[in-house]
């Protein structure tokens, strides 16, 4: 895999902004795609609507997930994409401000890959995202596109 | 009428000597000579102030030696010899009943007065033929039951002396009077019962009967197999019963949601007899799940061992508490967002427009920056305070010296560049309590400790503890800048600081979180300083056996 391909879930378009800049300076391969809520997220994954096209809307090898949006919540998005043989094998990593127990306990049993809390602090943020990248991108071994 | 004439001839003395040689004959034979003589000796004892001839009369275990009136009395007591006999009487009478009970106490008197008529007709009435009854007529009893009744009130009036050196306790003086009463029946009854007449019984019931129905809390008595026996109104309100009565046939484990907690409860019991504050999630009989708290133990009910467990529906404050928490992350979640916009934003214009700011311009980004992450430590330090209390941290055994160690690692860069000084006890206790709030309390007061110091002067930290009878008390004392006794409270208020961020960083969260963190576990916490030599802060932990 020589690029990552990131599906970003955020509705708020601020963090949106700040997650692309740190994108940039991880010094990282990758292509960052964002949809701002979980109805936009299941379209692109089913290539439905402005998202039919595969070149321009590339299958991801990575979903960020922020649990806080509007409508459908991120938990709703979180088990609905796990529960579709097509995309069960994604790695899902939800990305989000709070550390609720119960939160942290239900992402996991609904599948979640990894759970990472936001830092406030950006060049923390960088950091954080810049090793995710890189482990998902260099360290794992990710099942083939067929 | 010669016999008249021969009484009206009688001494005092010699008329005294005869009531008194018909009273021990009769207490005798009631009580047996060897209480009879203690209850004398007693009743002369109290008197040996006013009326000290009566501790000269010589009594024995035949009665009173006739001989020793006339000489027992002194020139200056012949005038109240009358009034010195009467009084021992109604003290004798007294203790008899205070001892022995009102039974025999009566039948004394009556005997008395039946004496009093036939020694001197003209001066005291005969008694009437009930009375006359009363003071004759005794229980029919075995020799054997004789010997217990002896040996009781022998016991009774021990009992008694003993009760006298605590005064307050006087009223609950054992009497034996059922024993007189009932024959040898009752000479089983326990030594309990004899400390209490049966209206005092009567009366404890009732008043058991009426704690057991007007307890706000739920009460039930249980066989140690969990069948219900008895419970009161509020418990089956909690348990969504109409009345106690519903409840009879029911198992107590029946409602509990996780059955398998039985299994907890019943080695609970076997090992301590007792179980306290336990909380358990339990389905009512109509299926709706609710929260109760309990405490249990093992009583004897009815001559069985049974289990008494109070119970408090604590579904509402469960669900408050809940609320309270969502509230603190959601609010925490929400209020943290913008501050990462303010960081991310002001730096992104430090380094990618860095050079079209002036310096102003570019310090005014660090302002924002600086304050966005006080802001982020604000709001944690809130989220912790509310979290303290309210979810559930698990005491286990600590061992205060590992406690120290790790904070001591975690400081060990502020401790570097203080050139701090830290001592601690050669020996440690281990403690119950939740380790991460033990580590909790420890990094506050040693970070503290070596943040507010003079400059100039490498801080020194004195760690101490001491065993007190139901606690530890743990200090933790420096040579820093001191606080004037009219802050001691504000430092523990939350937010409230003494000094500003630029002399010394922080959010003043911290000491109120301790604070909350020691109260919430029965502890106390305080502070002695002396501003420009140092503080000595202070905590409680109490002393337990086992996890409570």
């Amino acid at each position: 895999m020589s690029q990552l391909t990131v599906l970003l879930i955020e509705d708020n378009p601020r963090d949106v902004r700040l997650t692309q800049r740190a994108f940039q300076q991880a010094d990282l391969p990758h292509d960052l795609r964002v949809v701002r809520d979980g109805d936009e997220a299941l379209a692109y994954l089913n290539r439905e609507g402005e998202y039919q096209d595969p070149s321009s809307s590339p299958r991801p090898n990575v979903i960020l997930l922020d649990l806080n949006l509007p409508r459908m919540g991120g938990l709703e998005v979180l088990c609905q994409v796990k529960q579709d043989p097509r995309f069960k094998q994604l790695p899902i990593i939800v990305l989000t401000t709070s550390g609720r127990p119960i939160d942290v306990r239900q992402a996991y049993e609904n599948g979640a890959n990894a759970y990472l809390l936001k830092p406030v602090e950006f060049a923390r943020f960088t950091e954080v995202l810049g090793q995710l990248g890189k482990f998902w991108l260099e360290t794992v071994e990710l099942p083939q596109e067929t | 009428m010669s016999q008249d004439h021969l009484t009206w001839q009688m001494t005092t003395t010699q008329f005294y000597s005869q009531l008194y040689a018909g009273v021990w004959q009769h207490l005798e034979a009631w009580l047996g000579s060897a209480a009879t003589l203690e209850l004398i000796v007693l009743s002369a004892d109290h008197l040996r102030e006013s009326y000290p001839f009566l501790n000269r009369l010589v009594w024995d275990a035949e009665g009173l030696e006739t001989a020793s009136f006339e000489p027992a009395i002194t020139d200056g007591e012949l005038t109240h010899v009358q009034a010195g006999c009467e009084r021992f009487l109604q003290e004798l009478s007294y203790l008899v009943e205070a001892c022995i009970g009102s039974v025999v106490a009566q039948r004394l008197q009556a005997v008395t007065a039946q004496r009093r008529h036939a020694l001197d007709p003209t001066r005291h009435a005969p008694l009437s033929p009930t009375e006359n009854d009363a003071a004759t007529t005794l229980p029919e009893l075995s020799a054997t039951a004789l010997a217990t009744v002896h040996s009781m009130a022998q016991q009774a009036v021990a009992l008694y002396r003993q009760l006298q050196t605590r005064p307050l306790e006087r009223d609950r003086t054992p009497t034996v009077s059922e024993v007189m009463g009932d024959g040898a029946s009752a000479s089983s009854a326990s030594a309990e019962r004899l400390s209490s007449t049966p209206a005092d019984l009567a009366r404890s019931e009732s008043f058991y009967h009426d704690l057991f129905d007007l307890s706000p809390d739920g009460l039930i008595v249980t066989t140690t197999d969990g069948d219900i026996l008895q419970a009161n109104y509020q418990c089956a309100e909690i348990l969504d019963f109409e009345t106690p009565a519903d409840m009879i046939g029911h198992k107590a484990s029946e409602f509990l949601v996780h059955p398998e907690q039985r299994d907890f409860f019943l080695e609970r019991i076997s090992q301590h007899r007792r179980i306290e504050g336990v909380s358990r999630e339990l389905r009512t009989h109509l299926g709706r799940t609710i929260i109760i708290i309990y405490s249990s133990r093992l009583i004897d009910y009815e001559g069985r061992r049974c289990l008494l467990t109070v119970l408090r529906d604590v579904t509402e404050r469960a669900r408050l508490r809940q609320e309270m928490e969502d509230f603190a992350y959601s609010a925490s979640h929400d209020l943290q967002a913008p501050l990462r916009t303010f960081e991310g934003y002001a730096r992104w214009l430090l380094e990618d427009y860095g050079e079209a700011l002036d310096e102003v311009g570019r310090q005014l980004c660090e302002e924002i920056i600086d304050d966005a992450l006080h802001m982020k430590k604000l709001l944690d330090g809130l989220l912790e305070y509310s979290r303290i209390g309210r979810q559930h941290t698990k005491a286990v055994a600590v061992d205060v010296a590992q406690v120290l160690d790790r904070v001591q690692h975690d400081l060990q860069i502020e401790i570097g560049d203080s050139e701090a000084q830290i001592v601690a006890p050669d020996t440690l206790p281990t403690v119950y309590y939740p380790e991460v709030r033990l580590t909790q309390i420890f990094g506050n007061l040693l970070s503290n400790a070596l943040k507010f110091i003079e400059p100039d002067r490498p801080p020194e930290i004195v760690i101490g503890c001491e065993e007190l009878s139901r606690h530890y008390r743990f200090t933790v004392q420096d040579n820093g800048i001191g606080i004037a006794p009219a802050h001691y409270s504000r430092i523990f208020e939350i937010f409230k600081r003494l000094h500003t961020r630029e002399d010394y960083p922080g959010t003043g969260a911290g000491l109120t979180i301790v604070k909350k963190i020691v109260e919430s576990h029965g502890g106390q916490i305080g502070v002695e300083s002396e501003p420009g030599k140092g503080s000595v802060f202070w905590f409680t932990i109490p002393k337990t056996e086992e996890p409570p």
